[in-house]
């Protein structure tokens, strides 16, 4: 939360917001199937620090959900739903 | 006073550059790791006051648990543990490699800093409760835990009440403490019989002073007791 820390960290925050989304985004988009939890991993501990809430808890959700064995076939929508929510364009909630 | 050194180890370079922004605008100095051997050259390097680190430090390095391991055998520095896994094993499986705390990322920053503040005063507590297990001066040593008094190397028989004496008055050998006071770290409760407390110190005098050693219990007319004149 950005608002609850001092200056100088919300002001690395801000400058490190968008280069983070569109980090994860793209190593959304690339990630195989056997690289997801290890991605969804890194990532549920690392958005939602950079103001990414949205995109971190569904990251945390599918990580949780590929380690106990979620259907292969839900996967390819969760992982563009993450991507969606990083999106700051129309439809992005991040 | 010097600023307690946190050692970051944490694999991604934006938490990592996250981690350490916060610290050191909170006031602490910092080194940074960015995988398990360098973590581990760096610790024995700088001998750092903390280690933050986070478990999973990518695919081509220990991990922090091992990291912790080694640490843990030549060091007790307090080492807090970043991971994503919040389950009860995981929990387990970092205290049993000797990790003082645990914090789950996402991690609030005023909450990492009031885990690390709250680790370092614990391990601070910790220090000051061993050093003090041993006190005295000009030749009385006593010995806490042992409950021992040696004067000059000899060891001194003392009764349990001559012990807590000797002892109360040497945990601050320059402070005068009170007839009251004295009784009450003693007895637990002043009741006012002036004349046991004298036959006590009496008796702990004549002990230390057989055995060569200073004159204990030295009488601040009028206020009460000092360790020694």
């Amino acid at each position: 939360m950005i608002d609850d820390v001092a200056p100088e960290v919300a002001q690395l925050i801000a400058d490190r917001r968008d280069g983070v989304a569109r980090t994860a985004a793209a190593d959304l988009r690339q990630a195989t199937p056997h690289e997801l939890p290890d991605l969804m991993h890194r990532l549920a501990g690392k958005l939602g620090v950079f103001g990414h809430h949205s995109a971190g808890d569904a990251a945390r959700r599918l990580m949780i959900d590929l380690r106990d064995g979620t259907p292969a076939a839900e996967v390819p929508g969760r992982v563009a739903e993450i991507v969606s929510l990083l999106d700051p364009g129309p439809g992005g909630q991040s | 006073m010097t600023q307690p050194l946190v050692m970051v180890v944490e694999d991604d370079p934006d938490l990592r550059e996250l981690m350490t922004v916060t610290l050191t605008n909170s006031g602490h100095r910092t080194v940074e790791a960015a995988d398990g051997e360098s973590a581990l050259a760096k610790f024995h390097a700088h001998a750092p006051n903390l280690v933050l680190l986070d478990i999973s430090l990518g695919p081509h390095t220990i991990d922090g648990l091992e990291v912790c391991r080694r640490i843990r055998r030549d060091s007790d520095v307090p080492v807090i543990f970043l991971t994503t896994h919040g389950e009860d094993i995981d929990q387990i499986i970092g205290f049993s490699t000797g990790a003082d705390d645990y914090l789950i990322k996402p991690v609030n920053h005023r909450v990492l800093l009031a885990r690390i503040t709250a680790v370092l005063r614990r391990k601070e507590g910790s220090r000051r409760t061993a050093e003090a297990t041993r006190l005295g001066e000009q030749g009385v040593d006593i010995d806490l835990n042992a409950r021992t008094v040696t004067v000059n190397d000899q060891l001194v028989d003392l009764t349990r009440i001559q012990f807590d004496l000797l002892a109360a008055l040497a945990e601050n050998p320059t402070r005068v403490l009170t007839r009251e006071q004295l009784v009450e770290r003693v007895w637990g409760e002043w009741y006012g019989n002036n004349h046991h407390l004298d036959v006590h110190l009496s008796r702990l005098r004549q002990r230390i002073a057989a055995s060569g050693g200073p004159r204990v219990a030295h009488v601040v007319r009028g206020v009460g007791f000092r360790f020694t004149s």
